[in-house]
């Protein structure tokens, strides 16, 4: 709230403004999913699908094993915030969202999401990712959401490009699998368009620009 | 090619195709009730969630474990018309 909007009391205490108060509740449940936050007992699921053949090379962990001692190290490295991603009814985990490599300098942050091969054409991935970036533009003063995804999974959301987020990197042939080299693809989710594009997804946004 | 249906489905079905397409904004396209989602129309991931969503708009919410069995657009017109079969005229045409 701008300064002159603010309001006048003659009850202020000394010099200084009336208090606001603000709805501070975070949502974090949608139509499918929610977010909670992932304890010490969410491990052995996160090593299992961090390590599932069918994941391993397409998320963070790009084909290498963690250990399991050092498995807690890796999944909260440069972390900003992370979230288990649970389907709301049954309470089954599902997944994560992650938002790793924040820059408070030019309020810009990285973010990652996994989903269990069972669940991942579930539309559930896309539904946290939505409820997640709300999250992070109402905490934090983020000008702009990355997301960098190789050309393999850039694929399953390149139709957003220019309706949802910018595209504003590619990295060509950078990343090895299979035989050959793969493009790395650099997107953004820009605050001020936030809300519209909540709004197209399904998601009422709460979000002040 | 279209399935074997009556005129009065065809027509609803095609409304509702009109509608859903304009709402995506689909490129103008001759759909039939078994063109496929993702490999006719090529929608990706994004593009389902949206469809998700304009269903839900159009009172048709599809349920939790419907979409792993929808794949072409007769499919989703079978969820709409089950969702809002009680509010439809009896001539069968959408609102």
């Amino acid at each position: 709230m701008r300064e002159q909007n603010r309001p006048t009391d003659s009850s202020a205490p000394g010099p200084f403004p009336v208090p606001r108060s603000a709805d501070t509740v975070a949502r974090l449940t949608g139509r499918w999913v929610t977010l909670r936050p992932i304890t010490p007992g969410d491990y052995e699921f996160l090593y299992r699908m961090t390590v599932d053949a069918r994941t391993i090379v397409r998320w963070r962990p790009r084909g290498t094993t963690p250990s399991p001692e050092q498995f807690p190290q890796f999944l909260w490295q440069n972390v900003l915030a992370q979230f288990l991603v649970e389907q709301t009814d049954e309470r089954i985990p599902v997944g994560t969202v992650t938002a790793y490599n924040a820059d408070p300098r030019n309020s810009v942050v990285y973010l990652a999401v996994a989903i269990t091969p069972e669940f991942e054409k579930s539309g559930w991935a896309l539904e946290a990712v939505v409820i997640f970036i709300e999250y992070l533009f109402r905490v934090w003063n983020l000008r702009k959401v990355y997301i960098e995804a190789v050309e393999f999974n850039f694929a399953e959301y390149a139709s957003g490009i220019g309706r949802f987020f910018q595209l504003e990197g590619c990295l060509r042939d950078h990343e090895y699998f299979e035989g050959q080299y793969w493009h790395v693809y650099i997107s953004a989710l820009y605050r001020e368009n936030w809300p519209e594009t909540a709004r197209r997804l399904g998601h009422v946004s709460s979000l002040k620009i | 090619m279209r399935n074997k249906t009556t005129s009065s489905q065809d027509d609803t079905f095609d409304r509702f195709v009109s509608r859903l397409t304009s709402e995506l904004q689909l490129d103008p396209h001759i759909y039939e009730r078994d063109t496929r989602l993702i490999e006719d129309l090529g929608l990706d991931s994004l593009r389902m969630l949206e469809v998700v969503t304009v269903m839900a708009q159009m009172d048709a919410e599809i349920p939790e474990g419907a979409m792993p069995f929808i794949h072409t657009l007769g499919d989703l017109h079978d969820q709409y018309a089950t969702r809002t079969q009680s509010e439809s005229s009896p001539s069968g045409t959408i609102r």
